[in-house]
């Protein structure tokens, strides 16, 4: 049995995928390049990302199973959770034998923790839709620094490009040094090292202080619920919150 | 008009003008931004049909818009309200100008999904429609502003004035306030109950008539809860009565907040939160589990129970209906399993299509087995431990198992404050409503 490495883009694990199919030797686990620290026992075996290849098994999972398994594996993938590579691959490998019917196995043991995942995945990203705040710099571009637990700021591009369809903007992976950049009409992602310089608009302190006295205003008093806010709003992401971090 | 604070107010700046009126729109609960498909066009913003939290605030209330008044001067002397003239409270008013640049700007910076705009009357109603309405038109318009707008339709404004209105908005509500005519005329005697039954049938109308531009997200209300004496089934069936007649999106309640002095109201240390979270659990049963009011509370029983939700309830008063097989029960039914909701009940469905389902699924699938155990069987065992016995269930259901307490569930009672007498998690999950 053999450990797949891989260089730990979505396309990289794909074709983790086919060479499972096609390679003679079978994955018994799948892992990133980056952080693999070497095994005693086990053969490595280093899967090369080709694009066709990626997009083939990207096409057959849509075709022969379904849309919503393609993306449940995308966003199981952006969990980053240790185990997230192998139980793709038993989850698609069970796909191609239940073809259309695999999703609604929910209770299904190698279904299962990937529907957990890409839930988490998803909740996060719902969040984050909610808390990302961004700053108004001199430049006219709105910046919004944020440190998800997972990788999800591939899946934000479309949401902001929308609604901010006619204002130049970033968004920032300050953890994943990943920035996404946004000018009407299109948006790229690009890595970020190093510190950006990030220079304020005159009037986005203000509005900040506007937004935090509003903030302090509408909590009614004799209803206070720390621990509810907290639930909701868990203390992780306090440290971007314009309201909170005064 | 007293001279100190209208003079102070001149040169007031925009940060304490927000402050002030965000105080005076704080006990309007609803802050919803759903319902929305608007999309944008050429210019910022746009709907996102289920709403966004954009933070959550000291008392653990979402908050998704930007909730304010325009002004708080108000011609009107509500008992209830705290921006009724003869208070003596600092007043302020921002300008449709003012609005639409906070909310742009907080748009812009994702603070909010958008604007709820509310007023108190100021001169007359139709000047206040009309104030607020060229607000709305002015983001619409000179903005290009796509994202969320909910407004509060005046009552006694001409219903020109709301149509205009309606048009450029994604929400509408008319607040009722007091759950009856009789408390209406008693705290609030010039708010007239045709004045708020007017706009409210117009609007559902126009949203009738199927323009789909108008409301498009629908209308809603909001009643206080505690200030007056109707009892929980009052609330209920008004409530049921609001959806089928006019055809409303939500109902909010409001626990009563004293804010004023007054004889007319109740004396009450704490807002009565636990009973305002039974009335939305119910309220929730009344939209999505397909309940009717009378199954819930009749005149014998007029009231919630403290220790009991009222699904929990009707699940033991039914006790003849358990338990269910998981595998076979219709959906219809197994939404009225305490401790399965809508969600788990779909994938309940879905999941016994692959495989016959196993105990250890249910918890997998989003069942809460520690009430959910008592009523179902799985695969024809029953997991319940106690007999299917309504009184051993009970006892389980509220962690009162000594026997020393009465058998007979208790009842709120109306002034008096017993939230603490909860000792569940269940004030914790009070502002959600779901079950």
């Amino acid at each position: 049995m053999t450990i797949y490495l891989y260089d730990g883009s979505f396309d990289g694990l794909l074709c983790a995928i086919y060479e499972s199919y096609y390679h003679k030797d079978k994955p018994q686990d799948i892992k990133k390049v980056i952080g693999f620290g070497g095994s005693l026992f086990a053969k490595t075996y280093t899967v090369e990302t080709q694009k066709e290849k990626a997009q083939k098994v990207a096409r057959s999972i849509q075709e022969k199973i379904s849309r919503e398994t393609y993306e449940n594996i995308y966003d199981a993938f952006l969990s980053e959770e240790v185990d997230a590579e192998l139980d793709i691959l038993r989850y698609v490998q069970l796909g191609f034998t239940l073809g259309k019917k695999l999703d609604e196995d929910l209770a299904h043991p190698l279904v299962l923790p990937i529907h957990q995942k890409s839930q988490r995945v998803a909740r996060e990203r719902h969040r984050m839709l909610g808390l990302l705040r961004f700053e108004k710099l001199k430049t006219g571009i709105y910046y919004a620094p944020f440190s998800p637990t997972y990788d999800i700021l591939s899946t934000l591009g479309s949401h902001f490009a929308e609604r901010f369809g006619d204002q130049s903007f970033i968004i920032h992976d300050i953890k994943r040094r990943v920035a996404l950049l946004y000018k009407p009409k299109r948006w790229i992602m690009t890595p970020v090292d190093g510190e950006l310089k990030l220079e304020l608009d005159e009037e986005e302190k203000a509005f900040q202080q506007l937004w935090t006295r509003y903030y302090q205003h509408i909590a009614i008093k004799n209803r206070q619920n720390l621990k509810l806010q907290r639930q909701f709003m868990p203390k992780k992401y306090w440290r971007f919150l314009t309201e909170k971090k005064g | 008009m007293r001279v100190g604070i209208k003079d102070m107010m001149d040169h007031m700046t925009l940060e304490e003008k927000l402050g002030i009126l965000a105080d005076s729109a704080k006990y309007d609960v609803s802050c919803s931004s759903s319902g929305s498909q608007r999309k944008n066009k050429d210019g910022f913003g746009n709907g996102h049909y289920s709403g966004i939290c954009h933070t959550w605030s000291d008392d653990g209330r979402c908050v998704s818009l930007l909730k304010i008044l325009m002004t708080n001067h108000c011609i009107y002397d509500c008992a209830y309200c705290i921006n009724r003239s003869s208070n003596d409270i600092a007043r302020a008013t921002l300008t449709p100008h003012e609005l639409a640049e906070l909310t742009s700007n907080f748009y812009r910076r994702n603070y909010i999904e958008g604007l709820f705009l509310s007023s108190a009357i100021i001169i007359n109603p139709n000047h206040t429609m009309e104030l607020l309405t060229e607000t709305a038109q002015k983001l619409r318009e000179d903005y290009h502003f796509y994202g969320y707008i909910h407004m509060k339709g005046i009552p006694g404004a001409d219903p020109l004035l709301i149509e205009k209105a309606g048009r450029l908005v994604d929400r509408m509500s008319v607040n009722i306030e007091l759950p009856s005519a009789k408390s209406l005329k008693l705290l609030a005697p010039q708010k007239k109950e045709e004045n708020i039954i007017k706009p409210m049938s117009f609007i559902k109308d126009k949203i009738l008539e199927g323009r789909r531009k108008f409301v498009p997200a629908g209308q809603t209300t909001q009643l206080i809860v505690g200030a007056t004496p109707e009892t929980d089934l009052d609330i209920l069936s008004l409530t049921s009565n609001l959806y089928k007649r006019y055809r409303l999106k939500r109902v909010y309640y409001s626990a009563y907040v004293p804010v004023n002095h007054s004889n007319l109201l109740p004396t009450i240390m704490k807002p009565p939160l636990l009973r305002e979270h039974r009335l939305y659990q119910a309220d929730w049963l009344l939209r999505f589990y397909d309940f009717k009011a009378e199954e819930l509370l009749d005149a014998h029983n007029p009231n919630f129970d403290i220790l009991l939700d009222p699904k929990a309830n009707w699940a033991l008063r039914n006790i003849h209906a358990f338990p269910l097989e998981v595998n076979t029960a219709p959906y219809e039914m197994l939404l009225r399993v305490p401790g399965i909701g809508v969600r788990s009940a779909k994938r309940i469905l879905v999941a016994r299509r692959a495989r016959a389902l196993e105990y250890e699924h249910l918890k997998k699938l989003g069942i809460v087995l520690k009430r959910a155990q008592y009523f179902i069987t799985c695969r024809g065992k029953y997991y319940g431990n106690i007999p299917l016995d309504q009184r051993l269930i009970t006892a389980k259901l509220t962690g009162q198992e000594t026997g020393l307490l009465s058998p007979s569930p208790q009842q709120l009672s109306l002034f008096t404050d017993q939230v603490n007498a909860v000792p569940i998690a269940e004030q914790v999950k009070s502002l959600t409503g779901e079950l």
